[in-house]
């Protein structure tokens, strides 16, 4: 771990360090909230992220059971809405979203 | 603020509302929750640290499946149920591999889904502190001395099955009393996941704005808060800890 703080010192700065480990910290919560209490993830962002979770190989965790597989179809749309994912996600998203 | 790290390999200068965020968290810790007392509150922080050299965690761990080792966790001998250990240990050191068949099996009258949800608190906030503190080097913070006093018991309005395994409010049902968790009338589902206790929903809203960003903030994704790394840099290191972790969510 001293080496790698060093490093991330060396190349971004102490408050580039700072602020990654607030994001590992505040992501160690936000993981076993959702994975403590079983939830599947919001439909909407489902519909965004569509395919990206096979590209991602992540269908094969365990938390993956969660949420359902989206059919087909809608998977194949979110996939072609994906190039707009930004924007799409501004519209969509929860605007008190975390 | 500067602090020097043990192993003297820097002084590392936190942010201050970083530290604040978290002697916040400690001091509300230390009092009575919604259903939890103080001492409760402490003694499952302690076993979330003693979680992570915890031989039974290690054991289960390392296995294909968590649920075929049998075996008592190291506790602190806090006098907590073991149910509620098994809850603290399991959630601290193997989250990605809790089912819904073992939550129905550790919840019962004496400890309900509101206590799971104020425990799925506690111990969150200490991994996240924690996690921090381990990160740049530094000592972890004591855990407080608990305040006397009772725990308030008082149920929210407005909950609904949001497809998890604990209900939830749902924005546009709050009272007047919880409408100030909520910034609008939709919020994602993990955003409400502890809603169900509404003191420690407050309490992970407050924390987080320091340690990632101000909730209203997150769904602009131009947005870093100000902090010293991208938004971009921000959300590669979430998703890189989330893939550690093996949370699809």
């Amino acid at each position: 771990m001293p080496e790698a703080r060093a490093a991330v010192i060396h190349r971004l700065g102490e408050a580039a360090l700072v602020d990654a480990a607030g994001v590992i910290g505040a992501f160690q919560r936000m993981n076993r909230l959702a994975d403590a209490t079983g939830l599947p993830v919001d439909k909407p962002l489902a519909v965004l992220t569509a395919g990206l979770d096979d590209e991602l190989g992540i269908q094969g965790f365990y938390t993956a059971q969660h949420s359902k597989r989206l059919p087909w179809v809608v998977r194949k749309l979110g996939q072609i809405m994906r190039p707009f994912g930004s924007v799409m996600m501004k519209v969509l998203a929860p605007k008190n979203d975390v | 603020m500067s602090i020097a790290t043990p192993d003297h390999t820097t002084d590392i200068d936190v942010r201050d509302d970083l530290i604040d965020a978290h002697r916040y968290y400690w001091d509300h810790l230390s009092k009575p929750g919604t259903w939890w007392s103080g001492a409760e509150r402490v003694a499952i922080a302690r076993e979330t640290r003693l979680a992570r050299q915890c031989a039974l965690c290690l054991r289960r761990k390392a296995a294909l499946s968590p649920y075929g080792i049998d075996g008592v966790h190291d506790d602190s001998g806090s006098g907590l149920a073991p149910g509620v250990i098994d809850a603290a240990h399991r959630i601290a050191t193997d989250a990605g591999r809790l089912t819904k068949s073992w939550f129905d099996s550790v919840i019962d009258d004496q400890f309900t889904d509101a206590h799971y949800v104020e425990l799925l608190g506690i111990v969150s906030s200490v991994m996240s502190i924690d996690t921090i503190h381990i990160i740049l080097g530094l000592p972890l913070d004591p855990l407080p001395e608990p305040l006397p006093g009772e725990p308030s018991r008082q149920h929210p309005a407005g909950l609904e099955d949001i497809g998890g395994w604990v209900p939830a409010i749902n924005p546009s049902k709050a009272s007047s009393s919880e409408r100030d968790l909520f910034a609008t009338r939709r919020a994602s589902n993990v955003s409400k996941s502890l809603s169900l206790v509404p003191e420690e929903h407050r309490s992970m809203k407050r924390v987080l704005a320091a340690q990632y960003l101000p909730i209203e903030l997150v769904p602009s994704p131009g947005e870093n808060g100000g902090r010293a790394i991208s938004r971009a840099l921000m959300e590669l290191v979430g998703a890189r800890t989330s893939a550690i972790n093996e949370c699809f969510y």
